[in-house]
């Protein structure tokens, strides 16, 4: 099974953001971020999916088959909840989207509560969510994204918001997700470092084109980050890892 | 107990809660509606009210007058027109995701007045239909092509839900710079008649309009309650809810054709009532939370409720005369506008 995004042309205003871009494709299990300059089109790239997913559904596929909406995930980059509704509320309410009865579904409750045990984050379950904090609102909306077990996941910055512990605890349950439900996993990040730790492939924009894609210790260097953000740096290695540091 | 059980053992009394809460509101209801057929100029007690509604064959002719032809067609109409306009507001604030969105702020009011303004003041005249009802058809007519406006320009996709709510104050203004224009030319008389019109009262029930609100509301409540998953979708946030394969567009349309029907006849029947559709929700959603399943019932229960005290208010204020309905709604309406506000310092 294979994610496969192809030909992505976007246009706003007679600006080309995209530029018949095409990902190679995303295996099952694979975790893919997407980074570059603000403007460079990552946004875009997510946004539109769940866009042509519904209007011309021939550029996603999902193991040769046009992507449909009920398989994937979506955790979009203003996390904010505008309803007054506790977070158990809004995950059961996500369950049953599709549901023209009133009724809730058997054990729809307990199935909620077990996801965010499983993300740690249980101690929110009957806080409303027009009360959350920043970083709160981003856990639970990651809670939301995956409560239907999507085959894709599609994170806008789902880290934007966090802090230290709460990044590595959010991306850990994402890796733990993809390998356990073999799914894919497609966001984007800003910190280069936690693209390096959490992704099988990085995607590389540059002005709505694919400027690099592989694995994030090949394709991660000096010149990448001055080509893409114009700033000088340094790869050090930390335990076998590399590490970017940027440098004034 | 695991903190898996502990939250379910929440959760179960959050529900629990709400399903006391519809009960209580509904009860309250009851309660209102018998207080308010109660009170009136002629002193009838509780036990001749009771045995006039529910065995009027047994009670005396002055009674069953009283009680089947003045005051249940005007108690009654205060739970029909306080829920519809309650369900309209809270479905406007939902589908439109702004706490001010009512039919009086978006102007359906307005358009209302300016409808029957123009019977009133003979400018129109509608040709097969009795004179007594061309004033409440031409308001019905006004309120619902407005609504059709608002619902058409929600569903332009390039304008975005600020802009549908500037131009729901628009047309308010508009409406209301041409219901000046058609005072200014109306004659004396005229003008009080339009000045009484637009304060809004529960005397113009009947039971024909009685049947027509008791019909239609159970079948638009139901049809709302049907999307109640999706509205709650809605409100959680738009982008979110589009990722989940819901037709934003087609159900905020759908849902605004909805609340237009409910409004025109509502404005319409009783004349223009203020704050009801505002508050009703909030009073809800402060309970309640926004799970629609909940929350829409609520806000009808809830709008009828305030609609009967502010009937009874309009009736025991001043003993002998009765207030007009939205001077009275204004005056339970603003305090506690004032009151959400503070209390929640200007975030809804």
């Amino acid at each position: 099974m294979a994610l496969k995004i192809s030909n992505l042309s976007v246009s706003f205003g007679g600006n080309r953001v995209l530029n018949d871009l095409t990902i190679p494709e995303i295996h099952a299990g694979e975790m893919v971020s997407l980074i570059g300059k603000n403007g460079a089109g990552k946004s875009t790239v997510l946004k539109q999916m769940t866009k042509l997913i519904r209007f011309n559904p021939h550029l996603i596929t999902l193991a040769g088959k046009p992507l449909v909406l009920d398989e994937i995930g979506y955790l979009p980059q203003d996390h904010r909840i505008t309803a007054s509704i506790s977070v158990v509320e809004l995950l059961i309410t996500t369950m049953h989207v599709g549901s023209n009865s009133l009724f809730t579904k058997a054990d729809s409750a307990e199935k909620a509560l077990a996801l965010l045990h499983s993300i740690g984050i249980i101690h929110l379950a009957n806080k409303i969510c027009t009360e959350l904090s920043g970083g709160e609102s981003q856990m639970v909306g990651l809670a939301q994204a995956v409560i239907n077990k999507p085959k894709v996941l599609i994170l806008d910055e789902p880290t934007s918001a966090l802090d230290m512990s709460n990044q590595l605890k959010l991306l850990e349950y994402v890796k733990l997700y993809t390998r356990q439900y073999s799914a894919c996993a497609l966001m984007v990040v800003h910190d280069l470092n936690l693209a390096i730790q959490y992704s099988d492939k990085v995607a590389a924009l540059h002005d709505g084109l694919l400027f690099a894609y592989g694995e994030p210790t090949h394709i991660i260097d000096e010149q990448l980050i001055k080509d893409l953000f114009n700033v000088k740096s340094q790869i050090i290695q930390l335990d076998d890892y590399p590490v970017v540091v940027v440098r004034s | 107990m695991s903190s898996i059980a502990l939250e379910l053992t929440a959760h179960r009394a959050r529900n629990q809660k709400k399903k006391i809460a519809l009960a209580a509101f509904f009860v309250m209801s009851i309660i209102c509606l018998i207080a308010d057929i109660l009170i009136g100029s002629q002193g009838l007690t509780l036990d001749q009210v009771l045995n006039g509604i529910f065995h009027p064959s047994s009670s005396d002719i002055a009674s069953r007058i009283i009680i089947w032809d003045i005051r249940m067609p005007m108690s009654l109409m205060a739970p029909l027109v306080g829920g519809a306009l309650a369900l309209a507001g809270a479905q406007m604030q939902t589908t439109l995701n702004n706490p001010l969105a009512d039919p009086y702020t978006f102007g359906v009011s307005a358009a209302a007045g300016f409808g029957a303004s123009l019977v009133i003041t003979n400018v129109v005249a509608i040709p097969f239909i009795p004179v007594e009802y061309q004033v409440a058809f031409m308001a019905f007519i006004m309120c619902l092509l407005t609504t059709f406006m608002i619902a058409g320009v929600s569903s332009i996709k390039r304008v975005s839900i600020e802009g549908v709510m500037l131009f729901g104050v628009a047309i308010m203004f508009a409406y209301d710079s041409m219901l000046t224009m058609m005072q200014y030319i109306a004659t004396e008389t005229q003008l009080q008649t339009l000045v009484f019109w637009q304060m809004g009262s529960l005397d113009r029930g009947s039971w024909e309009k009685i049947t027509v609100l008791a019909i239609l509301l159970p079948i638009v409540l139901a049809i709302m309650m049907k999307d109640s998953w999706k509205l709650s979708t809605l409100k959680i946030g738009q982008e979110r809810a589009e990722s989940m394969g819901i037709n934003v567009n087609r159900l905020r349309v759908k849902t605004l054709l909805l609340v237009s029907v409910i409004t025109s006849l509502s404005v319409s029947f009783v004349g223009a009532v203020g704050f009801v559709g505002l508050v009703a929700p909030h009073i809800a959603r402060m309970i309640l939370g926004e799970d629609q399943r909940y929350f829409l019932p609520a806000s009808f229960l809830l709008g009828a409720v305030l609609l009967e005290l502010a009937s009874i208010a309009s009736k025991s204020i001043m003993p002998g005369i009765i207030l007009p309905l939205t001077v009275v709604m204004s005056m339970v309406g603003i305090p506690f506008f004032i009151f959400l506000i503070v209390k929640k310092g200007g975030k809804f």
